[in-house]
């Protein structure tokens, strides 16, 4: 398949988080999915939710009006935190008019229109609808035969009906070769969001996370969510401490596991930058 | 929480407060029937004691003033279970977020954490400062080592006076 798709990476990637753009990036080009730069790219306003929301609304309706006098009329957003934002900013305004017209002007003193909004596609939106899973199927090149816990995170999963999403997710990675079964945990929190705000019962939250997985004698996990990646992957010694210790276990995103299924090097897919052991399920 | 049921002896109820922070919300604490599911799956009462039925319960009582000082309200992990699991779609994360914002706006103490975040937003439109990313070689790699495109970065000027005004002068 051909397609084209714009991109709004997300402050994670737009700050550092290499493995997440280059596994996606990869990735989507393997499977036939060109992807464009939004020209410019913001902060999508999740954080200042608890500052403000209309605040927030605004800088997550700024990015998809922004697609939209690109002359795009869907949205890539990666990041689940942003993706989640673009869809409840919506749902926000849409209850009160006051913050409708509020953030309508706001957008408008840069000559953005609310009434002309891009759509938002989610990771699962383009590898489970535009991609497929029976595509991913046929450009599958390595057996990678893992028994994998997927870690859904709860903004992906709250984005819209949780069991759908998470049907969604498992029917990639069995295209892909990989099985997910239920675990115990499997839509526990990975306390990212917390880490603003108190971080050490945010550290025990991924901690217990990392472990719930490895009790299910499942070899990785697999997450689609960039701050669930920062404290599963990133800060993984320290979450294992705060929560009494445990075995390391190779974290790994979505794209990476699936560009490894593609038969793309680990190089490319940017497992240098993962701190967890992902060497045990990377050829 | 137990701190806040004390103060709430001397409290009284601030009904104008109330109807200040209803247009945030996707319903009315008054929706609720306190069957404390929002609790019972609460991400933060396993580790912090929160009890979003507390909350949603003092803010139908109009006690709201007590909530805005709360430290309570600043465990919540936003993992938004309680919004799924409300059978009267009140939404007490929802209702969490309000009550920062008010406490914000009262500039009252937040959290280093999110403190940190808004000024990273305020200087240059992300929520973190950019960074090289260190990899298993021990080497600090930044996105052009990588073969990653430079990107336009940040919010106009427009942009971030229209933010400011929405953020009511912050």
């Amino acid at each position: 398949m051909e397609a084209e798709i714009a991109v709004f990476w997300g402050c994670r990637a737009l700050s550092g988080d290499l493995a997440l753009e280059l596994s996606t990036r990869v990735v989507m080009e393997a499977l036939g999915v060109r992807l464009s730069d939004l020209r410019r790219q913001a902060c999508c306003g999740e954080p200042l939710r608890s500052f403000s929301i209309p605040a927030s609304c605004y800088l997550a309706l700024r990015m998809l009006a922004l697609a939209a006098e690109e002359g795009h009329e869907e949205l890539f957003v990666p990041c689940s935190k942003g993706y989640y934002m673009m869809k409840w900013s919506q749902e926000v305004l849409a209850r009160q008019e006051g913050l409708r017209e509020a953030v309508k002007k706001a957008l408008a003193s840069e000559g953005l229109d609310m009434a002309k909004l891009a759509r938002p596609l989610s990771i699962l939106d383009v590898l489970g609808g535009l991609v497929g899973p029976e595509a991913i199927k046929g450009a599958v090149e390595r057996e990678l035969g893992l028994k994998a816990a997927m870690h859904p995170g709860c903004y992906l999963l709250r984005s819209g009906e949780a069991y759908r999403v998470l049907e969604d997710l498992k029917a990639v990675l069995a295209a892909a070769g990989i099985e997910a079964p239920y675990y115990a945990g499997l839509v526990d929190c990975c306390g990212g969001t917390l880490e603003l705000t108190r971080p050490d019962a945010a550290l025990t939250l991924a901690g217990s996370k990392l472990k719930s997985a490895a009790e299910a004698g499942l070899s990785c996990i697999i997450v689609t969510c960039p701050t669930c990646f920062a404290m599963l992957d990133g800060r993984q010694e320290e979450a294992l401490a705060a929560a009494g210790g445990g075995k390391q276990v190779p974290v790994l995103y979505l794209t990476q596991i699936l560009g490894l299924a593609l038969g793309i090097e680990p190089r490319e897919l940017g497992l240098p930058f993962n701190r967890s052991p992902v060497e045990e399920v990377s050829p | 929480m137990s701190g806040l049921t004390d103060l709430m002896t001397m409290a009284k109820p601030n009904e104008e407060l109330k109807r200040k922070l209803a247009p945030l919300l996707a319903k009315l604490p008054d929706a609720c029937l306190q069957c404390a599911r929002c609790t019972s799956g609460c991400t933060a009462f396993r580790l912090l004691e929160l009890k979003p039925h507390e909350i949603v319960a003092c803010a139908r009582l109009g006690f709201l003033d007590e909530l805005v000082s709360s430290k309570a309200i600043w465990d919540c992990a936003l993992c938004l279970k309680c919004v799924e699991r409300c059978p009267q779609g009140v939404a007490p994360a929802e209702l969490i977020l309000a009550l920062r914002n008010e406490a914000a706006a009262r500039e009252l103490e937040v959290p280093e954490g999110l403190s940190t975040v808004l000024m990273s937003i305020m200087e240059r439109g992300l929520a973190f400062a950019p960074r090289k990313a260190v990899a298993r070689d021990g080497r600090a790699y930044g996105r052009e080592d990588v073969g990653l495109p430079a990107l336009e970065v940040g919010l106009s000027e427009a942009a971030m006076m229209a933010l400011m005004e929405l953020m009511g002068g912050a």
